[in-house]
């Protein structure tokens, strides 16, 4: 390149380059000036939800137990334009909109820094109400009609304890404040499949004034950065909630807890706590004064009785007694006690159930009368320690193997003796825990596996409310012989002349035991009898040939477990074997 | 007196000042701290030293520094080479050498200067109408190379297209033949493809997708490009005036000091004061290039070209990234936007123009 050349270019293309900058600063400073000048009064960019529909919780025929609908909510933005009394008038008679929360929005948005937020008229305005206002978009600017997903719960209170429902996400939208569909599983299986249900909104970007008003722009659009919403994913379960629905009735004023599960594959059926909540309520805000009102309910609506109560087992305890002391070789088939309705130890007098006594009895036909001395001299015979041994292997006082959170109960270890005793073990409390009284509380769950375990001949259920594939083999190795003691002896509980389950009796397939367990006042002045009744229990497999489920239940306060959970236990087996035996196209 | 101030190296020199001054006012109206904590008791602190290296660089001969340019360079690839050893990493890179717990500095910056001046040296031997271009390029890639491959472990992006930059326009210039010409396009065109799968990072890639459209990632770093352009354009014509950069101030600018200094000073002065800006740079660029034709020595003419372009494409590219004409890359507007290694190499170019312009004729006379 020559000299004058070099010199020359290099000029030229340094001008023609700065040229091109400043015709660029000119065309963002000069003619887009006033526009840029607009977005920049303290302009950021925000993140507008778009919502998205939680997954659906369904039952194992498909029946929605919670599901998300697609609900329309009413926004007011300010619109000069606007008649406000004719708007008023709509909005307070027509659409029947509180006036107190019309004179709000109206109000605050004719500040200077709400002038283009939008305030919530209503949420879920209902089908006749959307097109109301869909022919009144035109007139009225200042209406916006924004898509939002409500959680419904078909079945209300029915099983609510497991289910779950939900509480506010603190994630709030810039725009729109919070959406129904934002919120999280608060409880139950939507706490903890809330990852799954959620799914995930989508967004799209706005540019948001520093007051969260929304600045419209044409040079700077952020329409491509949307970001697609995503449904959640559904959740099938195992549960039968028609099922449920009828056991729920089947309570009547009763309040407990029941669970139905599938033997051979472990599928919980039925799982329920009585009283319970209406997770709908939560599905939407709820105000300080109606929360309180429910947390102040006398009967715990809230506690899910199938886990976190635990109770003595009363009678249905007599099973583990009874297998224990057969396999320990401490009795067998033929060994006999005889029952004078009372048993002296140590001066003390411990008293069977029936006060004239049940005469000779055998292992069986003490299952069948429940009989009370029987199972005393046997947990004499039978000492703690093997009895431990034994409620610790059919499950008691450990986790089952169910999300939720849960209440162990307590066996009377060697652990427990020397923790909560100081060593001190009495021949009296041996007799007591071995009728299912004293250090001894079990929760509905774990009643139902020790049932489940004598049903299936040693196998453990492997207990499950999602399907899933793993399968839990473990087996309880006890004797076939014992086994078939036992299992004849609870068929006689309900089908024998002398069974106290009874109440239960249809086709004389069912097998069960029951029990009360004592409720002790703490204080004798305080008497209440409606409170201080005793519980019943009632856990029961059926068919007895071929057993396929395990039904338990305790009914709280039910003074014996024979007469208020037999009727229902009754009705349980009339469903299952017209909706899962007679006809097959129905069995899983 | 007047005909002091009207002498060609005094322009230069004021013109430096202005930048420097103008720079300084910015930094102060976008509100830090306290002042002596603040970047502004610093970057002044930096423009002291950068007017005591003025008065060196003015009284030496122009002899004294060409013998300076291979020890210089020598020098200045040694620093590169402890600051991979020993330097400071900040965000991600490592290429800066701290000076007591107060000062740090950028090697990267000075071999931008060291390469103009080991590429004058070695040209002005080979002689500038050398047919000998091969040589020329195999010695002008060398030369590059070196540097560029070290500031690309730290890695700088900026610095390192910046010398890129450079050392081609120089080396183009001054050993021009269009077939050679043609081989480096294709070079780079094929080398292009595996540099963008293998040596870019994610995040430097990503800022060359979001510039090709910001919208596409308008949280991202297209938010930066938006925003800067939103700042600059809300300067209108005659700018908020100083102190009212709303978007500076609150923090919606990224590197609102340093890269993007030049949106907050268009904010707050308008379309006027970034006219103004522009204009002393260029006066700085195409002043120093009309120079070119009536200097004699080779040297001198490689050293007056490189140290003009080395300011004109820092200005060139920082502005235009700043309104959305280029990718967001680390590259400061020299004197301008705050921080030490930028305003003192700038003050080093700058005054060995003023020295240039001052003594070129007895050097035409006399040579070196």
């Amino acid at each position: 390149m020559a000299k004058s050349e070099r010199s020359n270019l290099s000029i030229l293309i340094v001008s023609v380059l700065l040229l091109v900058v400043l015709f660029r600063l000119f065309y963002i400073q000069i003619i887009n000036g006033n526009e840029y000048r607009r977005i920049s009064s303290n302009n950021f960019l925000k993140e507008v939800i778009v919502p998205s529909p939680r997954g659906s919780i369904l039952d194992r025929f498909g029946k929605e137990i919670a599901v998300s609908e697609a609900v329309v909510n009413l926004y007011y933005k300010r619109n000069p334009k606007d008649d406000l009394n004719k708007l008023k008038k709509f909005l307070i008679s027509d659409l029947q909109i509180e006036r107190r929360i019309v004179d709000k929005a109206f109000k605050e948005s004719k500040l200077y820094n709400n002038k283009n937020k939008r305030f919530i008229l209503k949420e879920n305005l209902g089908l006749k109400n959307i097109y109301r206002v869909e022919n009144k978009l035109n007139s009225f600017m200042s209406l916006e009609l924004v898509v939002d997903y409500l959680r419904v719960y078909p079945f209300a209170s029915v099983g609510a304890h497991k289910i779950g429902y939900l509480k506010s996400n603190d994630k709030r939208d810039i725009v729109y404040g919070s959406f129904l569909s934002t919120r999280l599983g608060a409880s139950g299986l939507e706490k903890i499949f809330n990852k799954r249900l959620q799914g995930s909104n989508g967004s799209r970007y706005l540019l948001i004034d520093s007051r969260g008003n929304e600045v419209l722009s044409r040079i700077v659009s952020f329409d491509r950065k949307k970001v697609q919403n995503k449904s959640g994913k559904d959740l099938t379960l195992t549960i039968d909630i028609e099922m449920e629905k009828l056991i729920y009735s089947s309570f009547g004023n009763f309040n407990g807890a029941a669970m139905v599960h599938e033997i051979k594959t472990g599928e919980i059926l039925a799982l329920l706590s009585k009283p319970s909540f209406d997770p709908n309520k939560f599905s939407k805000s709820i105000s300080v004064k109606e929360w309180n009102k429910i947390k102040k309910e006398p009967h715990k609506p809230f506690l899910n009785r199938t886990l976190l109560s635990t109770n003595p087992p009363g009678s249905i305890i007599k099973i583990v007694t009874a297998v224990a002391a057969l396999e320990e070789g401490v009795i067998n088939e033929s060994s006999q006690h005889y029952c004078r309705g009372y048993f002296e130890l140590g001066g003390r007098k411990f008293r069977c159930w029936k006060q004239g006594g049940h005469g000779k009895v055998n292992v069986v036909s003490a299952l069948i009368t429940s009989c009370d001395v029987f199972f005393y001299k046997v947990g004499l015979s039978l000492g703690i320690k093997k009895y431990s041994k034994w409620l610790k292997s059919f499950g008691f006082s450990k986790r089952v193997s169910l999300p939720f959170s849960q209440n162990r109960g307590v066996i009377p270890s060697a652990d427990f003796i020397s923790k909560y005793l100081k060593g001190k073990w009495y021949k009296g409390d041996m007799v007591n825990v071995a009728i299912g009284q004293g250090y001894l509380t079990v929760n509905t769950v774990q009643a139902s596996i020790m049932t489940s375990i004598i049903a299936s001949n040693g196998a453990y259920p492997d207990l499950k409310i999602v399907s899933r594939e793993e399968k839990d083999n473990r087996t309880l190795a006890i004797s076939k012989k014992n086994l078939s003691l036992i299992q004849k002896g609870l068929l006689g509980v309900v089908n024998d002349r002398n069974g106290t389950g009874f109440h239960a009796r249809s086709d004389g397939k069912l097998a069960g035991k029951t029990g009360t367990a004592q409720v002790i006042s703490k204080s004798s002045t305080d008497y209440n009898v409606g409170e201080f009744k005793n519980h019943g229990w009632y856990t029961s497999y059926y068919p007895f040939e071929d057993p396929k489920i395990v039904i338990t239940i305790f009914v709280e306060n039910g003074v014996s477990g024979g007469r208020s959970g037999g009727p229902i236990i009754k009705n349980i087996v009339n469903y299952y074997k017209k909706n899962y035996l007679i006809r097959p196209g129905a069995i899983n | 007196m007047i005909r002091l101030i009207r002498s060609p190296e005094a322009k230069i020199l004021i013109v430096g000042f202005l930048i420097m001054f103008s720079g300084f006012i910015n930094l102060i109206f976008i509100k830090d701290n306290s002042f002596f904590s603040s970047y502004s008791f610093k970057q002044f602190v930096w423009i002291v030293v950068s007017v005591l290296i003025f008065i060196i660089i003015t009284r030496l001969r122009l002899q004294t520094i060409k013998n300076m340019s291979i020890p210089f360079y020598v020098f200045s690839i040694l620093l590169l080479i402890f600051v991979l050893m020993f330097g400071q990493e900040i965000s991600g890179a490592k290429s800066w050498i701290k000076i007591g717990n107060f000062m740090s500095f950028q090697p990267s910056e000075l071999v931008k200067i060291s390469f103009i001046f080991v590429i004058a040296k070695f040209y002005s031997e080979l002689g500038a109408y050398s047919k000998s271009y091969l040589v020329k390029y195999s010695i002008g890639t060398v030369f590059f190379l070196v540097p560029f491959i070290l500031i690309m472990f730290q890695p700088d992006l900026g610095s390192a297209l910046m010398l890129l930059i450079i050392s081609l326009t120089v080396i183009i210039s001054f050993s021009y033949n269009k077939k050679a010409l043609i081989v480096i396009s294709i070079l780079i065109l094929a080398l292009s493809v595996p540099i963008w799968n293998y040596a870019l990072k994610d995040y430097q890639k990503e800022r060359i997708i979001s510039f090709v459209s910001p919208e596409n990632d308008p949280s991202g770093y297209g938010y930066n490009i938006i925003q800067s352009k939103v700042a600059i354009g809300s300067g209108k014509l005659t700018g908020k005036g100083l102190g009212n950069s709303s978007q500076g101030k609150l923090k919606f600018l990224p590197e609102k000091h340093t890269d993007f200094a030049f949106s907050v000073w268009a904010e707050q002065t308008g379309f006027l004061g970034s006219v103004f800006l522009i204009s002393l740079y260029s006066f700085l660029v195409i002043y120093s290039l009309l120079f070119l034709n009536k200097i004699k020595d080779n040297f001198l003419q490689v050293l007056l070209f490189g140290l003009s372009s080395y300011f004109f494409f820092h200005l060139l590219i920082n502005v235009s990234m700043t309104i959305g004409l280029f990718p967001v890359v680390g590259i400061p507007l020299l004197m301008f936007s705050y921080g030490g290694s930028s305003l003192i190499c700038g003050a080093v170019a700058l005054s060995l123009i003023a020295l240039i312009v001052r003594d070129y004729k007895d050097v035409n006379r006399l040579g070196l």
